[in-house]
């Protein structure tokens, strides 16, 4: 064949038969461990990382089509809750003293509450746990934390507190915890 | 039933050591056309193309609609073979810069001289030396390939159709030998072989 010899250098001719190799298909029966092997790869290690980076991958989409809701979520959330800021300074203040108390609470609350519709989640989640710590598991607060949980991807937290979630609220939450499934 | 319970059914663990094995198969395509300084790795390389296969199956990024391609794993060949051409791509690109080929993929006489031309002259002395060697290591082992397809007229006349700058597509090849398509990818598949025995010093690598 040298009669014939390529008009190229055999540096871009090997390139080349290369590339024309790889358009082939491998055999049907291709023996994928065999391959794996002759690349210096275990199969059984290969088949163990493919089994996690499969679940990864669907941990990975599914925080993204939450992340993809989460503000729809999170603007009902703010519609629904107007006239449940005000009840609480006012309550306080009804049952005597500690009104100074009431309205810090109900400043971190609306400010909890704008941090959620700026997709400020790790602050939000810092000032509902402070108030969480000091005036215990009210529903709207484990309902606003339950939002900035899915805003930190921390979506089996978010599931807990939906869950934990009793009174008018309730309704709200299942539904939501519905939509996660 | 839906993509994502589909997805969710999966048995990942065998279908990612086919994948694996399929995309070290086609690794080794390339890294045999792979001049001794490309980047292109082959375990990792076909691991990593796999899983980005994976999730960006997962992910959406890739769609897979099992009403047109029911096989996953086909779907999922189909994601890795496109994945490494574009890896692949990367990689060459950092050693040289690709003329533009003509429609049927096949370069000009003129692009030829060209490319001759840029890959003969070179200022710095350090950069001509790695040039040098690599010229010598692939001179070496396209004759050890011509020597060993000698008595197979049938595969020489695909190394010498590329070398005369056909395209490397198998339809290239057939209208250039005039022989079917199907005729080729068995002859490209028998040179591969013979090539990947050949070709030792990288091919093990």
């Amino acid at each position: 064949m040298s009669e014939n010899r390529s008009s190229m250098n055999d540096l871009e001719l090997a390139k080349r038969l290369g590339r024309a190799f790889a358009e082939t298909e491998p055999d049907e029966e291709l023996d994928a461990a065999a391959e794996l092997r002759s690349v210096g790869l275990d199969p059984d290690e290969v088949a163990e990382r493919m089994k996690r980076v499969a679940i990864r991958a669907k941990r990975s989409a599914r925080n993204a089509e939450i992340r993809a809701r989460l503000q729809g979520w999170i603007d009902d959330l703010i519609d629904g809750i107007g006239d449940r800021l005000m009840p609480v300074p006012a309550a306080a203040v009804l049952r005597g003293g500690a009104s100074g108390q009431a309205q810090q609470a109900d400043s971190r609350l609306e400010e909890a509450v704008a941090l959620l519709g700026n997709g400020v989640y790790d602050e939000a989640k810092e000032r509902l746990d402070a108030l969480i710590a000091e005036h215990g598991e009210q529903e709207l607060y484990l309902w606003l934390l339950a939002h900035a949980e899915l805003g930190r991807d921390e979506n089996e937290r978010a599931r807990e507190l939906l869950g934990a979630i009793r009174g008018d609220l309730e309704p709200r939450a299942r539904k939501l915890l519905t939509e996660l499934d | 039933m839906e993509v994502a319970e589909r997805l969710e059914k999966t048995d990942w663990a065998r279908v990612g050591v086919q994948l694996v094995g399929y995309a070290a198969y086609l690794a080794r395509s390339y890294r045999w056309g792979a001049s001794p300084t490309d980047t292109i790795a082959l375990g990792m390389a076909a691991e990593d193309v796999a899983s980005l296969a994976i999730r960006k199956v997962w992910t959406g990024e890739r769609c897979w609609a099992p009403e047109r391609q029911p096989d996953l794993l086909l779907f999922l060949k189909g994601v890795v073979r496109s994945e490494m051409g574009h890896l692949y791509r990367r990689s060459a690109a950092q050693h040289e810069i690709r003329p533009p080929t003509g429609p049927d993929g096949a370069e000009s006489e003129e692009r030829l001289a060209i490319r001759s031309a840029d890959t003969t002259e070179s200022a710095d002395p350090e950069v001509e030396l790695i040039r040098n060697e690599e010229r010598a290591h692939e001179t070496r082992r396209i004759q050890e390939l011509r020597d060993a397809v000698h008595d197979k007229p049938e595969l020489a006349m695909i190394i010498d159709a590329i070398g005369r700058g056909c395209g490397e597509r198998p339809r290239h090849l057939a209208a250039e030998l005039s022989v079917s398509v199907s005729e080729i990818n068995n002859r490209l598949k028998r040179l591969r072989r013979v090539a990947l025995r050949v070709g030792t010093g990288v091919s093990a690598s």
